[in-house]
This record gives structure tokens, C-alpha cells and sequence, in this order.
């Protein structure tokens, strides 16, 4: 009884906090929107899914078909405010599957000129094509995000807190530029660090084309916002590490030819990571380590690779690794009478040699699934728009990986519908 | 059985209605700001910074807000396609995603050509487009290079 009246009393502060703020935000607002000083959107969208995977592989071998997921609807509810030509606040609030509510963004920019735009606040950094995007769901190819963007195995934080930005002129193109600094991955475990991200991305042929890059480094050792246990990171650390010093190094393309658009990126993450040996001996002696960890990969966290020899003398504390992942897609826009139909391809690649396949302890169960920590995704689908505010997806994807020596793979299919409103 | 001054008629009336039919064929869309705007031109690329909200002002310095039409207009599409360069439905879908990650807001909807004349004569600082055929002295067309 306690228990449901704490988790409701939970629920309700999550709900209740972030559409307070909101609205005391709006109304603060009202007054000068009233006199035609402010332009004040408000717009969000809704979105539904079910999925169902089959025969999805097991650290064993074995396979299982998972339940069909059906998803309670997700919201996100934001509120963008030119206070004047040259400063603006953005808000946007995320309802996952209709509970936890949460501040995703919130910041405000002064624009000095089109050269430098400062930006203050919780906000995604400009990190390839879709960081920044990923909440515009219905509005791009492909629903289901980048690998490097899965929230089980980010490469690095979505979020920053400031960035500096601009563009300059070059050509019948611009060339964008921004560099974004925060706290850093977990909290800095060195006093002078400063964490850098940067992206710099020329668009040319009216929008048409861009090509760019984009990085991001710890500037010094970091660690990661979870202890093992704790479940997924939301940063690019391993909970199991003790210090970790990474950079992140990238470059993107995007093609729009007549009604054909092609995406390419190619992302890598260096990581100088120690381990912290007391962490790794209590995920390797957990009685199910062999439902946490792929057998041929828990010889990697020891120095002699003898899994009887389970002693903290005989932890391998080197945990540097490189996380290499790319993707390619390819959608055809099809306008007819009745709405406009994309069909879609995207292949993904995704390898880190030192995650593990329990979540619980910050693993993903796809690249901690393979022996080399390596999986492929190949995904068909079709996205169809009646109407521009609304899309409805259907795609089909397979991951392929190796297991226990063995070539395997797994198929999963989606079904998602989103709808935008306050436009 | 028809005398001649009533085939003529109906020949004229013929030649008069094709006229028509055909301006109305040709009738182009043309970009036009406040009669006392001192911009006079503008390339292709500033036309499309200034309605992909990329620029707010114009190349000679002055604030400019760029003004559309709903997407129903029949003036929009030929806009979008021929002045930008881009389908409409690629234009909301690129605004959408302006929106959706807060970097700005498209430009204000008018229903038709004679309310973007109305807004653009008492604003000095709009820039919009409209049909040829609608152009009256409270504008002045400017010339995309």
C-alpha cells in the first residue's frame, strides 16, 4: 500500500514539477506576447509503438521469442519564445511512455550576429545529423535513431550546457560552426578538464547537401554518471570504469538528389580507460555472469584469462578500447494524391569490444551479445505521411552477430505512429 | 445565318478570353517589399537564407521578416519550387525540424495575395510574394539574380 502511494506520489511529482515550470515559463511570457512583442510557439507531438522481436539469441546460444511490446503513448510538449530578434528560450518536456516526465531542454540564446549565437541551458549538442533532431521523430527518415544515438549504447551525453555557434557565408553555401562545453561525462575526476565538443558542417546547394564533422574530448580522465548496477550510462563511460580519458572523432554526409535522400556517418571513440578491478571481480563472480556476460569476453577482464582464477590480483585494469560504429541510409520521397510515402534502407555497424550484455550493469544486449562485441543491422521500411503532421511507420530490421563462434541473427519489426500538433 | 458584326463580336470576345487564359497561364510569382524599401534585388541563395530563416535581415542591413502563404495558396507552390527551389511539402517538412529543435520559426502564413499586399504596405521591413497580376503601387517587385 505504501509502496503504490510512494510511486504515485512519485509519478505525480515527475508529471506535476516539469508542466508547472511550464506553465509558470508561459504565463511569464503571456504579458509581452499579449502586446505582439514576443512570438510564442507551443507544439510537441505524440507517439505510439509496437514491436516484437523473434528468436532473439541468448549469451547461451539459445533463443527466445520476446513479447510484443506495445509502448504507452510518449509526449513531447515544447515551447519555443523569440523574446526579441536577437534572443529566444526554448523548452521542450518529454513524456516517455505517458510517466516520467523530464526536462530535456531548456535554454535561452543571444544572437550577436550571424557569426556567434550564444546558447545557455540543458540543450543537445550539435553532433552529427540526428543529435539534435531526435525529438523531431515524425519528420525524418527511419523513426528508430543511429546506433551511436541508442539510448542502451550512447558514444557520448546527448546534452551540453553551453554552446557558441554561427555560420558563415562561403560560396553559394554556409559553412556552420559550434563548440559546446559542459561538465563533462559523469563529473570530472581531474580538476583542469575541460571537455570540448565541436561540429563543423558546410551545407551547400540551397540545403540540399551537407557534409561535415563533428567531435568531442574529456579533456583529461572522466567517469561515468552510473556505478555498476545502476543500469544504462547516459554518457560514454562504462560504469565499471574508474577513470576514463576518450575522444570522439566523426564525419557525416547528407544528399538530397530530386527526391532521393542518401545519409552516411562514420563515428570512432578512443578511450584511455583504466578499470576499477573491484567493480569488474563483483560483475565476474555475480552467480549469473554467465547470463551478463559473453563467456569468450569475461577471459578479457584477466590478466592470465583463466575465469577460475577470480582474483583481484588478476584483474586486467588496461580498459582501453575504441568503439567504432557507421550507418547508411537511403530513403525515395513518393508524393501522391493520398499522401506522401518513403520507403527506406539503412544498414548500421556498431563494435565495442569492452561493453557486456547485462544492462543492469550498463551493458546493451547487442554488442555485448557478440564475442567481438560487433553487430550489423540491416532495416527495410516505409514511412507514410496522409497528412504532414502525421506519420506511420512500419519497418523491419535484422541484426546480425557471432555467437559462441556461431553466425547468427535475429529479426525484429516495428510499428510506430506519431502525431504533431500546434503548428 | 449569323450576320457579321455578331461573328465579330463573338471572335473578339474568343481573342479576349484566350488573352486571358493565357496571362493567366503565364502569370508568374514575384518577390515584393514595401514601396519604400530601398532593396531593389536579391540572389537566389539570400532569397532562400531569408525564408529558411538562416538571415533576418537584408544584404543592405535593414530587418527583414519574410512572409508566406498557406500551403493551399496557389502562389506558394510556384514560390517554393521556382524562387527556392524546393517542393512545399520539403518546406514544412524542413521548418518542422527547425521547430522541433528550437532554432526558429517559419515565417507568418497569409491566405492570399491580397493579404500579403495588405501586410507588406504597412510594413516596410516584409518581404513575401504574390502573383503578378496583383501587383499594385503600395509594392515594388524585387529581382531575383
Amino acid at each position: 500500500m505504501s509502496k503504490k502511494f510512494t510511486r504515485k506520489n512519485k509519478l505525480k511529482s515527475a508529471i506535476l514539477k516539469p508542466l508547472i515550470t511550464f506553465s509558470l515559463l508561459y504565463l511569464s511570457f503571456l504579458p509581452s506576447a499579449q502586446t505582439g512583442v514576443n512570438d510564442i510557439n507551443i507544439y510537441g507531438y505524440l507517439s505510439w509503438r509496437t514491436e516484437k522481436v523473434w528468436e532473439e539469441i541468448q549469451l547461451d546460444g539459445s533463443k527466445e521469442d520476446a513479447a510484443r511490446e506495445i509502448t504507452i503513448p510518449s509526449f513531447n510538449l515544447m515551447m519555443l519564445n523569440s523574446i526579441s530578434d536577437k534572443s529566444k528560450v526554448f523548452i521542450n518536456l518529454s513524456g516517455a511512455e505517458g510517466e516520467d516526465v523530464e526536462v530535456k531542454n531548456i535554454w535561452g540564446e543571444y544572437k550577436v550576429n550571424n557569426f556567434v549565437s550564444i546558447r545557455l541551458g540543458k540543450m543537445y549538442r550539435r553532433f552529427g545529423l540526428y543529435n539534435e533532431q531526435l525529438d523531431a521523430v515524425p519528420t525524418y527518415i527511419g523513426i528508430e535513431p543511429p546506433e551511436l544515438f541508442d539510448k542502451d549504447h550512447l558514444i557520448l551525453s546527448r546534452e551540453t550546457l553551453s554552446m557558441v555557434h554561427g555560420w558563415v557565408s562561403i560560396g553559394e553555401g554556409e559553412l556552420n560552426y559550434s563548440f559546446s562545453m559542459d561538465n563533462g561525462e559523469g563529473g570530472p575526476t581531474a580538476k583542469d578538464n575541460v571537455p570540448l565538443g565541436y561540429d563543423l558542417r558546410y551545407e551547400f546547394g540551397l540545403g540540399d547537401y551537407v557534409v561535415g564533422i563533428s567531435g568531442y574530448t574529456s579533456g583529461g580522465d572522466t567517469t561515468s554518471d552510473k556505478s555498476i548496477g545502476e543500469g544504462s550510462p547516459r554518457t560514454g563511460v562504462l560504469p565499471w570504469m574508474s577513470k576514463d580519458k576518450f575522444s570522439i572523432f566523426g564525419a557525416f554526409g547528407q544528399f538530397q538528389i530530386d527526391e532521393l535522400q542518401l545519409q552516411a556517418a562514420y563515428w570512432s571513440a578512443d578511450h584511455k580507460a583504466t578499470r576499477n578491478s573491484e567493480d569488474v571481480l563483483i560483475m565476474l563472480t555475480d552467480p549469473d555472469v554467465d547470463g551478463e556476460i559473453n563467456q569468450i569476453r569475461q577471459t578479457n577482464f584477466l590478466l592470465d584469462g583463466d575465469i577460475n582464477n577470480l582474483i583481484l590480483a588478476n584483474i586486467n585494469t588496461n580498459g582501453d578500447y575504441e568503439v567504432v560504429t557507421w550507418y547508411l541510409r537511403a530513403g525515395y520521397t513518393i508524393t501522391t494524391k493520398n499522401g506522401e510515402f518513403v520507403p527506406y534502407v539503412q544498414w548500421d555497424e556498431y563494435e565495442n569490444p569492452e561493453t557486456v550484455f547485462g544492462k543492469k550493469n550498463g551493458g546493451d544486449k547487442e554488442a555485448g551479445l557478440a564475442d567481438d562485441g560487433k553487430f550489423r543491422k540491416s532495416t527495410v521500411g516505409v514511412i507514410y505521411r496522409p497528412e504532414p503532421n502525421i506519420a506511420v511507420k512500419l519497418d523491419f530490421s535484422t541484426h546480425f552477430q557471432k555467437v559462441r563462434g556461431k553466425d547468427t541473427s535475429y529479426s525484429e519489426v516495428r510499428f510506430d505512429v506519431s502525431y504533431i500538433f500546434g503548428q | 445565318m449569323i450576320n457579321l458584326p455578331i461573328k465579330n463580336l463573338i471572335l473578339c470576345f474568343v481573342i479576349v478570353l484566350q488573352c486571358f487564359v493565357i496571362s493567366r497561364v503565364q502569370a508568374e510569382v514575384v518577390v515584393v517589399v514595401h514601396a519604400s524599401n530601398s532593396v531593389t534585388s536579391l540572389s537566389k541563395s539570400e532569397l532562400n537564407r531569408l525564408f529558411m530563416g538562416k538571415l533576418d535581415s537584408f544584404p543592405s542591413g535593414g530587418k527583414a521578416v519574410p512572409i508566406n502563404q498557406v500551403p493551399s495558396a496557389t502562389a506558394r507552390g510556384k514560390f517554393d519550387s521556382s524562387k527556392l527551389g524546393k517542393s512545399s511539402s520539403k518546406m514544412i517538412a524542413y521548418w518542422s525540424k527547425q521547430l522541433f529543435m528550437g532554432k526558429g520559426i517559419p515565417p507568418k502564413e497569409f491566405n492570399g495575395d491580397l493579404d500579403v499586399l495588405l501586410f507588406i504596405s504597412k510594413n516596410p521591413t516584409a518581404i513575401g510574394y504574390i502573383d503578378d497580376s496583383a501587383i499594385n503601387e503600395s509594392i515594388k517587385i524585387v529581382t531575383i539574380q
